[in-house]
C-alpha cells in the first residue's frame, strides 16, 4: 500500500466539498471547497481551484480563487491570475501582477503616524 | 499519488464528492461520494455513508458503503453498516456488523 505523508492534505481537482474543514497539518485545495478551512500548517489554493469560506492557516498561498477572509501567522501570497475578495491578514501580504483583487489588507504593523512635531 | 488525500489529523465534516481515488487517514464525518477506489487508512474514522468505484478499509467506517465492484475489509477494519457490493472480502482480524447485498 501506498505511504502518503500524514502531514498534508491533498483535495483534488474534481474533488468538491461543502462542510468545514479543520487540523493539523498542510493542505492543498486543487478543486472546490464551499466552506471554513483552520489548518495548523501552511495552505495553498492552486490554480484553477476554488475556495468560498475562510481561512485560517500557518500561511497561505492564492493562485485560484477565494471569496472569504484569510488569516495566518505567516505570510499570504496572491499569485497572479489569482481572484481573491475578502480580508487578509497575515505577516507580510505579497500581490503578484496580473491578480484581481478586492481585499482589505492588514500586517498588524504598528505605523508610527503619531503626531506631527512641531518645532 | 492519490488524487485526494484526507491526512491524518485533519477532520471535515461534510459532504465530498469526487472523480479520482480517495485516500482518509484523518477523520470525516458526512458523506463520501466518488466514481474512482476510496482506501481508509488504518489512523482514519469515517462517519459517513461512503459510494465508491471500490473501498479499502483498513480503519473505521461507521455508515452504509456501497460500491461498484468490490469492498475489502482489511485485517484491523471495523464497519458497522450496510455492504453493496457485488464482492466482498472480510479478512481475518477485520469486525463488521450489518447486512450485505451482492445484488444477486
Amino acid at each position: 500500500m501506498m505511504r502518503h505523508s500524514s502531514e498534508g492534505s491533498v483535495l483534488g481537482p474534481s474533488t468538491r466539498i461543502t462542510g468545514r474543514i479543520s487540523g493539523e497539518g498542510a493542505i492543498r485545495v486543487e478543486g472546490g471547497l464551499k466552506g471554513d478551512v483552520s489548518v495548523s500548517g501552511p495552505a495553498e489554493i492552486a490554480e484553477g481551484a476554488s475556495v468560498e469560506g475562510s481561512v485560517h492557516a500557518e500561511s497561505l498561498e492564492i493562485a485560484g480563487s477565494l471569496l472569504g477572509d484569510a488569516v495566518t501567522r505567516g505570510p499570504i501570497a496572491v499569485r497572479a491570475g489569482a481572484v481573491v475578495r475578502g480580508d487578509l491578514r497575515g505577516s507580510e501580504i505579497s500581490i503578484e501582477p496580473g491578480s484581481r483583487v478586492s481585499v482589505r489588507l492588514d500586517t498588524q504593523v504598528e505605523l508610527d503616524l503619531g503626531a506631527p512635531r512641531r518645532r | 499519488m492519490a488524487g485526494t488525500v484526507i491526512g491524518e489529523g485533519l477532520s471535515i465534516e461534510g459532504d465530498v464528492s469526487s472523480e479520482e481515488e480517495v485516500v482518509v487517514q484523518g477523520n470525516l464525518r458526512g458523506k463520501l461520494t466518488t466514481t474512482d477506489a476510496v482506501s481508509v487508512g488504518s489512523s482514519a474514522v469515517i462517519e459517513a455513508d461512503v459510494s465508491a468505484q471500490s473501498l479499502t478499509i483498513a480503519g473505521q467506517v461507521t455508515g452504509d458503503v456501497t460500491a461498484a465492484e468490490r469492498v475489502d475489509l482489511q485485517a484491523g477494519g471495523r464497519l458497522i453498516g450496510d455492504v453493496k457490493a457485488s464482492r466482498l472480502t472480510i479478512a481475518d482480524g477485520a469486525s463488521f456488523k450489518g447486512n450485505v447485498d451482492m445484488d444477486v
